[in-house]
């Protein structure tokens, strides 16, 4: 069972909610825990320390023989990522606007161009405490978000339950995130930019036809537009976590808050009940 | 010389348009014979749009530049291919080849956006 937990607003506790469901659900079984927030990893952080393996994640770019190359341009103009410039005497390429396409590569007339792999990011894998983790990191300066997120997907358990972080946004590193998935876990915090960037999560998975339950953080009795979004849409709202200074205080030491409040271990048992009895049905 | 302008608009008393890469149009100056013509800068919407508009100016066979910003990439093609490319870019087209004639452009060595 693959559950990807996912927001479209940044900072409304994704990562936040998906730590302390992957720690309570550790306390009584396995479970694979994936970052998928590439350019800004940091589930790690709260849970306990592993020894890390890496696997270093790479894309195809091209690599031009010069000795077969007459520089006829024909490269260049077929590029549709402008990734190639072809001058008198020499081919410039920019490998981070390259997007693998291979088109260069077929169409060259002379078989002048070849693929070769560049680094543009790292996979990395540790064990703990009844966890398997992994999370992968883009290297500064890359662009290729969703390739660096497909790679560390390549290690999607075949059975058991994964919970997956996704990256905030509506844009091609979430849907690179949420495809494949059984059921998304929207969080969401109960203010205008929460609802604003909900709504158009919430269109992207009527999209990909992705069964979703939510997650209010921060809930404050009163503020319903988010409450009365989900309503509308029929999307259950799975579990209400308070505006709670302590929840905070925890956040900011990188305590995972289900471990040093124990009064919210219930509050995550319940929500993984729901989960299950929506994705089984 | 020809000579090159990131520009508003398809005629010549145009304003320059700072951004090199999105402006709308280029304005291609004959600095001998102050003829100037124009190009639709068809990367302006692109992925990818400053080497786009390099490559665009490239096939006009222009030898120098004048950018109010431009970005590492299109810098790289333009200097790569041996263009002059002058900062500095101003007002309107005349305003701005008017300085280029009193030598009051000076040359960038880096991009600077």
């Amino acid at each position: 069972m693959v559950i990807v937990v996912a927001s479209g607003k940044g900072g409304t506790g994704k990562t936040t909610v998906a730590t302390n469901l992957v720690l309570n659900l550790a306390s009584h079984r396995p479970v694979q825990f994936l970052d998928l927030d590439v350019e800004e990893p940091n589930a790690h952080i709260f849970l306990p320390p592993g020894d890390w393996q890496q696997i270093k994640v790479g894309k195809q770019i091209p690599r031009v023989e010069y000795d077969r190359c007459t520089f006829c341009g024909l490269c260049a103009e077929v590029c549709a990522f402008n990734a190639l410039v072809v001058l008198d005497d020499e081919v410039l390429l920019f490998p981070e606007m390259c997007h693998s396409c291979g088109a260069c590569i077929h169409l060259c007339p002379t078989a002048a161009i070849f693929e070769e792999e560049r680094e543009i990011g790292v996979v990395e894998q540790t064990e703990m405490d009844n966890i398997t983790f992994h999370h992968g990191k883009l290297n500064v300066g890359e662009v290729a978000t969703p390739e660096v997120i497909a790679a560390v997907k390549e290690h999607l358990q075949a059975d058991g339950i994964t919970i997956m972080d996704a990256p905030p946004g509506t844009s091609c590193s979430v849907i690179e995130s949420v495809r494949g998935a059984d059921f998304c876990l929207l969080v969401t915090e109960p203010s205008p930019l929460g609802l604003s960037d909900l709504k158009l999560m919430v269109e992207l998975l009527e999209l990909l036809h992705l069964p979703a339950g939510m997650v209010i953080n921060r809930y404050q009795e009163g503020l319903d537009d988010v409450e009365n979004f989900a309503r509308e849409k029929g999307i259950p709202v799975l579990a209400r976590i308070p505006f709670d200074r302590e929840i905070a205080a925890c956040y900011s030491e990188g305590r995972p808050f289900v471990k040093n409040l124990p009064e919210y271990a219930a509050v995550f048992d319940d929500l993984w009940n729901q989960i299950e009895g929506l994705v089984g049905r | 010389m020809k000579v090159a302008l990131s520009v508003q608009n398809e005629n010549k008393q145009s304003m320059v348009d700072e951004r090199f890469g999105r402006c709308p149009y280029f304005a291609i100056a004959e600095t001998e014979t102050g003829e100037i013509t124009f190009v639709t800068n068809e990367a302006a919407n692109d992925n990818g749009a400053g080497v786009k508009a390099a490559r665009i100016l490239l096939k006009q066979k222009v030898e120098a530049v004048i950018v109010g910003n431009i970005g590492p990439k299109a810098f790289e093609v333009l200097n790569r291919a041996g263009l002059t490319i002058y900062g500095g870019l101003t007002g309107s087209i005349q305003e701005s080849l008017e300085l280029l004639k009193q030598g009051k452009l000076s040359q960038l060595t880096t991009p600077n956006n």
